[in-house]
């Protein structure tokens, strides 16, 4: 049977459905009857029945705690008990009399912020509970049963049952491991969210790392999260603002951001600058949720997003809108460049009498080239009488030499005699910006008009306050994080939109803000003692090969993964003395806090060439976890924890959207046999005593540094305490202050507003420069060609020349699009009821995630699912099954879905050149269909779990998720070992004291490699797929979009002229 | 049947109780900002976390919000509705012989998709194209969505009293809320099918229906509905429907502004914003909606005021699509005053009776007048001196 909308409306008004109705949903019809109610409408005459409500309303006690998963939002709920049990959460409204958790006044008012950040918490931390409860929980410990210490057999990762162990033994195993490891550094930590869990939870993984000497794998890169063109362009990480500078914007551009869905918490901020008069563009590929909020949406082709912000550029460059002053003063668009070499003139190339400084201007090896200072020269502009001006790197802001000339393009005689052409920065790129970015080119590159982009261009120039964000889409794209970036820079220094509350380019992607939590290091890295930073993208490379050259670690395993899709740069730069990305393998793994497998990109790769590989290096692959997820389905050992509501030890956490420090502590007992992250590694550094000699250890007692897990008298609040007042941050905060509700970070401003004294207060940017840099001088963007701002096709995901210039690449066609077929571009954005993986098999986030697939009832009458196995192993054999509430579904544009002949509902499946999947489609009006402009979109929202997915019945390997066809890249204009930056720990931060005369230029800068601050992002959104009709659906809730009714409704003629029974009635 | 003036629609109707002679003081009312509204969905399950969460209840969502035009929680409700009304006749008046109420039993498949077409959107893909919107203009997306968030009423008509054999449902003296008494109802499921908004809903495992209760043990606290005290959109304020311009100081106390309540600034002064949802099926809801400002006026026309071609009520405007371009106006640029009232959206639990406005505060009292908000309209600038500082960006 099948029905769509219309016929189901229809039919339901005829009672022919009536065989789908369930007998219990039948009741009585009769009417008995019984004493009247005179008027109900004005008095009711027994009302002592309301105490039902009463009853269902009424707790015990409220507790709170705080909800932290990689949402990085971080909210305070209140938790409502009965008989110790939470029955429901809601949100604390700090500043408030009578509110039972920390919201008494003066918590919002002490922390100096308004009621205006009131409520937070989403509806994800409203069912933290029922996720305490739900049946993927693990219960106790267990190994692998086919896994011994000295015979891993990975083949059966994923296959084999497990058994349940005590705690022990499972530190046991673990401490033997370790203790039997030749070299240290094949131990590794894997977490998450770094920010998330700092001191009692994962950060404690990391502490055990550092002190034993293993490695720690770097996250907030590899995930794609840091967006290295802020790093190219300001060396600074991250810029991004607090929330509550958002409303002050009189213009916004979001791009390819869905903000409204990933920033629950804190969006209305974003919503409010509307109604203080600003204006909202959108620029996406699809109908986002978020262009509902927008003024005006500009259709891109995925991928093409550079082009857009180049075409903006050169509306401002062409009808000259720019900020001359804001320019000269804070950028490198007035300083010489040499057209020979594509360095930076310097000084003393052109003075004589200026010195050149002690280890010359370039920086192959890094700063140790330099004697470890931060001069590389001073650099050359031309003056307003057009005289050659020296400007050092600390002359920046309102001490730039006055009047500097933007655009200059003439020859320069040396000191030595001879001369070299030379052009201001600004002239490059205004060159090269009006040669080949002008709209209407602009509009073949992206499908945007040219009117509509110079509209926009012309009123974000005009704006007081423009603010520009991107996001995770973009940043997860090969060349958009690095081009299309420096580029939203370039375009917001030219118009002053920086340093300004209200202005700004922002990315809020990713948890970073440990950076700012500059006391924690002290926690993690204690004496001195610190883990060796690991690239996980690398790491995946060679797990299962054994030799470590270059070559195979950036990728080439087995010669059939090309990680790096540029031959054009064929010498990996490994960092120098490789004290960060150690190549190791790791004998043992431990991840905590983190779904590797299930959200990790090429996900049968990792499978196949690393979890399972018969020759894998991997000896023991732990997986702490709440959940049996993929990847602890996949571990040797599976150490449950507690969910937040049951923590024991309390921990800190922060977020990059807002200002607050929280402390958390759990609201019940633990269900479950679990212990925290923290206080298990404890029990491992314990047990490493008894198995490692004194003389064998890294420090003298690996207990000693877990003292306050293990001692009777412990109390782990020290370990909080020690690693605030070691923060500049963080040091006017006691333990006490934050246990009865959240204290602001101590930042140079409130609301945060990146770059605040670069422009108010004249300090230089952390480039070489001092100036936000938009041609780089690096030799690998030199060899590039990347040493400009210029848009480049993907190296998959275009229908045109991969890797190219438009100039080139128009005329060109990408094999794989033209000959091969696949013509999708596979979008996996964030999820809003799920984070990542997260709450994945919460009963109602998993309901309404499934969107038209997600049913109460779970598997409801008349409904054939293909997905019917969500059970989770237990222990010897034994499952733990929960209802099929829900499956994950890709969504598709009708057009694109006729043409392959499915319908809403219908299976389908999508292949890459990585893998394939099969899954429910839902069509969808807002997905761009290829017509509009070559490449079509489908959607699939991340973050589901193997169990959301059928089984493709005619290609069983077992290995079913939505990463399955997506990528890892390296990109290697991002491996350079010389491009200049903040350290990220780098002084004043970390200091007991900061002293008057400490100059601002003190402040650490680092070149080259740098954990999760400049190393290459992983990139994965360059994907191109085909997709083919798999199976058609039994019966689904109905395509509305076919109606007539449905039609008249959206047309608002429902009523006057398409009612069928119009008034006789 | 006994007639009744009803404001909204300008007009008597009729409606089968006699209804007070006064006014009640105080009434249940809420406004929501559908532009503020992010589909987080928290309202629902803030709500349903309190109320229904046990057996039998797995499927209801007392509140739930929908992607327009594609969502619909039961499945089409308002179209089915619509299409069986003719122009300018309530469900009241179109009741079939020995019924109260026009109405239908929404089946349990109806039920079964409380997510069906969330965050969908409807129009073709604008290839070679933009899609704009300016309400001064006269612009709205050619393609586009919105979310409405859908809860019962607590109308002045309610149509599940009407429509119940037992006068089981009540409305509230003291505060206007509708009640189904759970000991008094057999399950007959009239409430059922006469909700046009179906809000009541039956329970398969007990036997008998439940309707949402406007958290009223809350409200008898001196706090707002879970629905709104958990909007992380701030895009709901709750109130006093009824405290118009003249009535007095808060619990007589002088220091508290007198006068209207928020809700009743937004919805009955002349700068009138919030329109109700569905007026035309004559039961007086109130919950009032801040349209979507980027919506075609059509379909927001047939949803936000009566529809019919004689503008009948005091709304702005010379017919119900003005009303409604008129509104989206003041929704896309509201006055300081409005942007002010704003403020209040999301900033305490309290419920809060009365307040006032200034250049750059906003305060609200309690019903006892007592002072629940004091805050900036815009949060002063921080920067903090001294040398340490400069390094965080
Ligand atoms: S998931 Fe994020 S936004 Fe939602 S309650 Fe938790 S921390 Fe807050
Ligand atoms: S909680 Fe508020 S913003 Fe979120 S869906 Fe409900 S009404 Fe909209």
């Amino acid at each position: 049977m099948k029905l769509n909308r219309r016929d189901f409306v229809k039919a339901a008004a005829a009672g022919t459905v009536s065989t789908l109705v369930s007998s219990g949903w039948a009741a009585t019809q009769s009417v008995d009857p019984v004493t009247s109610v005179d008027n109900p409408l004005k008095s009711y005459p027994n009302r002592d029945w309301e105490e039902v409500y009463h009853d269902i309303y009424a707790y015990d006690s409220v507790d709170w705690t705080v909800c932290h998963p990689n949402c990085t939002q971080s909210c305070a709920l209140n938790f409502y008990m009965k008989n110790g049990v939470p029955i429901r959460a809601e949100q604390i409204y700090h500043e408030e009399e009578g509110s039972p958790g920390p919201g008494s006044p003066g918590g919002y008012e002490e922390a100096g912020v308004s009621r205006h950040w009131n409520p937070r918490g989403c509806m994800k931390g409203l069912t933290l509970h029922r996720r305490t409860f739900e049946p993927s929980r693990i219960k106790y410990p267990l190994v692998r049963k086919g896994w011994d210490p000295e015979d891993p057999s990975p083949e059966g990762r994923g296959e084999d049952e497990f058994e349940r162990v005590s705690w022990d033994e499972a530190i046991d195993l673990i401490a033997e491991k370790m203790a039997n490891l030749e070299d240290q550094k094949r131990f590794h930590v894997f977490n998450a969210i770094k920010s998330d869990g700092l001191i009692t939870r994962h950060g404690a993984g990391r502490r055990l790392a550092s002190i034993f000497g293993g490695c720690e794998w770097t996250e907030y890169d590899w995930y794609a999260d840091l967006p290295p063109g802020h790093v190219i362009t300001t060396g600074y990480q991250t810029s991004d603002a607090d929330a509550s500078a958002w409303r002050q914007a009189d213009y916004t551009i979001m791009q390819g951001k869905n903000l409204i869905h990933n920033k629950l918490a804190d969006n209305h901020w974003l919503q409010e600058t509307r109604e203080r008069g600003g204006k909202m563009v959108g620029v996406y590929p699809d109908y986002s949720p978020t262009v509902q909020k927008c003024d005006r949406w500009l259709p891109v082709r995925p991928g093409s997003d550079a082009a857009f912000a180049l075409g903006v550029a050169h509306v401002i460059i062409d009808e000259e809108l720019y900020d001359p002053d804001f320019m000269r003063k804070f950028t490198s668009l007035p300083l010489l460049v040499r057209e020979d070499t594509g360095k930076y003139l310097r000084a003393h190339e052109v003075f004589e009498d200026h010195d050149p400084p002690e280890g010359g201007t370039e920086g192959q090896e890094g700063l140790a080239h330099h004697g470890g200072g931060d001069d590389w020269g001073d650099f050359v502009a031309v003056d307003a009488d057009g005289d050659l001006t020296a400007v050092t790197r600390e002359e920046v802001g309102g001490e730039t030499p006055a009047d500097t000339r933007l655009d200059v393009d003439t020859e320069v005689t040396l000191a030595d005699g001879s001369s070299v052409a030379v052009r201001t920065d600004f002239a490059r790129q205004k060159a090269n910006i009006l040669d080949s970015y002008d709209p209407e080119t602009v509009e073949d590159i992206t499908t945007i008009p040219a009117d509509a982009l110079r509209k926009t261009a012309r009123e974000f120039a005009a704006a007081e306050k423009g603010q520009w964000f991107t996001g995770e889409g973009i940043n997860h794209w090969f060349h958009s994080n690095d081009s299309l970036q420096r580029t939203i820079f370039f375009i917001q220094s030219m118009l002053g939109n920086i340093g300004e509350r209200g202005a700004g380019y922002y990315n809020y992607s990713g948890q970073y803000k440990i950076e700012l939590l500059d006391g924690y290091p002290a926690y993690v890295n204690p004496d001195g003692h610190s883990a060796h930073g690991m690239y996980p993208g690398y790491a995946f490379a060679f797990f299962g090969g054994e030799q470590l050259d270059p070559h195979d670690i950036r990728g080439d395993f087995d010669r059939d993964l090309d990680l790096v899709p540029q031959g054009d740069a064929d010498e990996p730069v490994m960092p120098e003395g490789a004290d960060s990305y150690t190549m190791s393998r790791p004998a043992v793994l431990w991840t905590m806090n983190c779904n590797l497998l299930n959200q990790t990109k090429h996900q049968e790769h990792v499978i196949e060439n690393f979890v399972k590989h018969p020759d894998t290096g991997n000896e023991l692959f732990i997986v702490s976890d709440m959940h049996m997820t993929y990847s602890a389905r996949h571990a040797d050992i599976v150490l449950p924890v507690p969910s937040w509501l049951e923590c024991d030890y309390p921990d800190i956490t922060v977020g990059p959207e807002n200002p607050f420090l929280h402390m958390d502590s759990g609201v019940m007992d633990p269900i479950y046999d679990t212990k925290q992250d923290g206080e298990i590694c404890a029990l491992v550094a314990e047990k490493l005593d008894e198995k490692i000699p004194p003389e064998e250890r890294k420090v003298d007692s690996y207990r000693e540094y877990f003292a306050e897990f293990l001692d009777d008298d412990g109390d782990v609040r020290n370990y909080i305490q020690e690693a605030l007042d070691a923060g500049m941050t963080t040091r006017d905060i006691d333990v006490e202050d934050i246990e009865d509700g959240p204290e602001r970070l101590q930042l140079k401003t409130y609301p945060r507003v990146p770059f605040y004294s670069q422009i108010n207060e004249d300090r230089p940017f952390y480039t070489k420069t001092g100036r936000m840099e938009f041609h780089k001088e690096e030799d690998r963007f030199l060899e590039l060609g990347r040493s400009d701002l210029d848009h480049f096709e993907s190296p998959e995901g275009t229908p045109y020349g991969t890797n190219a210039k438009w100039e080139e690449a128009k005329d060109e066609e990408n094999p794989l699009y033209h000959d091969e077929g696949y013509q999708f571009y596979y979008n996996t954005p964030h999820p809003k009821y799920r984070t990542h993986s997260s709450w994945g098999m919460t009963d109602w986030n998993l309901i309404w995630s499934s969107r038209d697939f997600g049913s109460t009832n779970a598997d409801p009458e008349g409904t054939e699912r293909l997905v019917d196995d969500f059970s989770f192993p237990t222990g010897d054999g034994e499952t733990n099954d929960s209802p099929p509430l829900g499956e994950a579904f890709v969504e598709m544009h009708p057009e694109d879905a006729a043409n392959i002949d499915v319908e809403n509902g219908d299976y389908v499946r999508i292949s890459g050149k990585r893998g394939d999947l099969v899954v429910r489609v839902m069509v969808s009006e807002r997905q761009r269909p290829r017509s509009a402009g070559d490449m079509g979109q489908l959607t699939i929202w991340h973050g589901w779990w193997p169990q959301h997915f059928p089984d493709d019945e005619e290609n069983d390997d077992s290995i079913k998720g939505y990463n399955v066809t997506t990528n890892i890249w390296l990109d290697p204009g991002q491996e350079t070992d010389d491009l200049v930056h903040k350290g990220v720990f780098g002084d004043p931060n970390i200091s007991d004291e900061v002293e008057e005369d400490l100059a601002w230029h003190g402040a650490t800068l680092e070149a080259g490699y740098e954990e999760t601050v400049w190393a290459p992002t992983g990139t994965n959104r360059d994907d191109l797929v085909d997709v083919e009709k798999y199976e058609e659906a039994d019966w689904w809730p109905g395509d509305a979009r076919k109606d007539d009714l449905v039609s008249d409704y959206i047309d608002g003629s429902l009523q006057t002229d398409g009612g069928t029974d119009g008034g006789d009635s | 049947m006994p007639q009744t003036y009803n404001p909204q629609l300008g007009r008597e109707q009729s409606y089968p109780y006699e209804h007070r002679e006064e006014e009640r003081d105080w009434h249940w009312g809420m406004v929501i900002n559908t532009n503020r509204c992010i589909n987080c969905n928290t309202c629902s399950f803030a709500c349903k976390s309190t109320w229904t969460s046990g057996e039998g209840e797995e499927y209801m969502w007392w509140m739930n919000v929908e992607t327009e035009p594609y969502g619909g929680y039961p499945m089409g409700w308002d179209m089915r509705l619509l299409d069986d009304l003719g122009p300018d006749e309530t469900i009241f008046e179109a009741a079939e012989d020995g019924e109260q109420v026009r109405g239908y039993v929404a089946e349990k498949e109806e039920w079964e998709y409380p997510a069906l077409g969330d965050d969908q959107s409807h129009g073709e893909y604008p290839t070679g194209e933009v899609v704009e919107s300016d309400p001064h203009e006269e612009q709205y997306h050619d393609m586009w969505q919105f979310y409405l968030p859908r809860l019962c009423n607590h109308c002045k008509n309610p149509a599940c009293l009407a429509a119940c054999p037992r006068q089981a449902i009540y409305k509230r003296e003291e505060d206007g809320i509708v009640l189904l008494d759970q000991e008094r109802c057999r399950g007959y499921r009239r409430c059922v099918k006469g909700c046009p908004y179906h809000k009541p809903m039956y329970n398969p495992e007990t036997g008998i229906s439940e309707k949402p209760v406007g958290c009223f043990p809350r409200i008898e606290d001196g706090n707002v509905p879970r629905c709104v005290s958990s909007c992380i959109g701030k895009t709901r304020l709750h109130g006093n429907i009824n405290r118009g311009p003249d009535a007095g100081h808060p619990g007589g106390v002088s220091s508290a502004a007198d006068g209207r309540s928020p809700i009743n600034y937004l919805v009955k002064s002349d700068e009138k914003i919030a329109l109700p949802l569905y007026p035309q099926f004559g039961t007086r809801p109130q919950v009032f909606y801040m349209p979507p400002y980027h919506v075609p006026p059509e379909f927001l026309t047939q949803m936000f005021t009566p529809n019919v071609e004689e503008k009948r009520n005091d709304w702005p405007g010379s017919t119900y699509e003005e009303s409604v371009k008129i509104v989206q106006q003041r929704a896309r640029d509201p006055s300081h005053h409005v942007l002010g009232i704003l403020q209040l959206f999301g900033a305490t639990t309290r419920l809060i009776e009365t307040y006032n406005v200034k250049e750059n505060r906003v305060k609200g009292w309690d019903r006892k007048g007592k002072k629940v908000v004091d805050m900036p309209i815009e949060e002063p600038m921080e920067v903090r001196e001294g040398e340490q500082w400069t390094n965080q960006p």
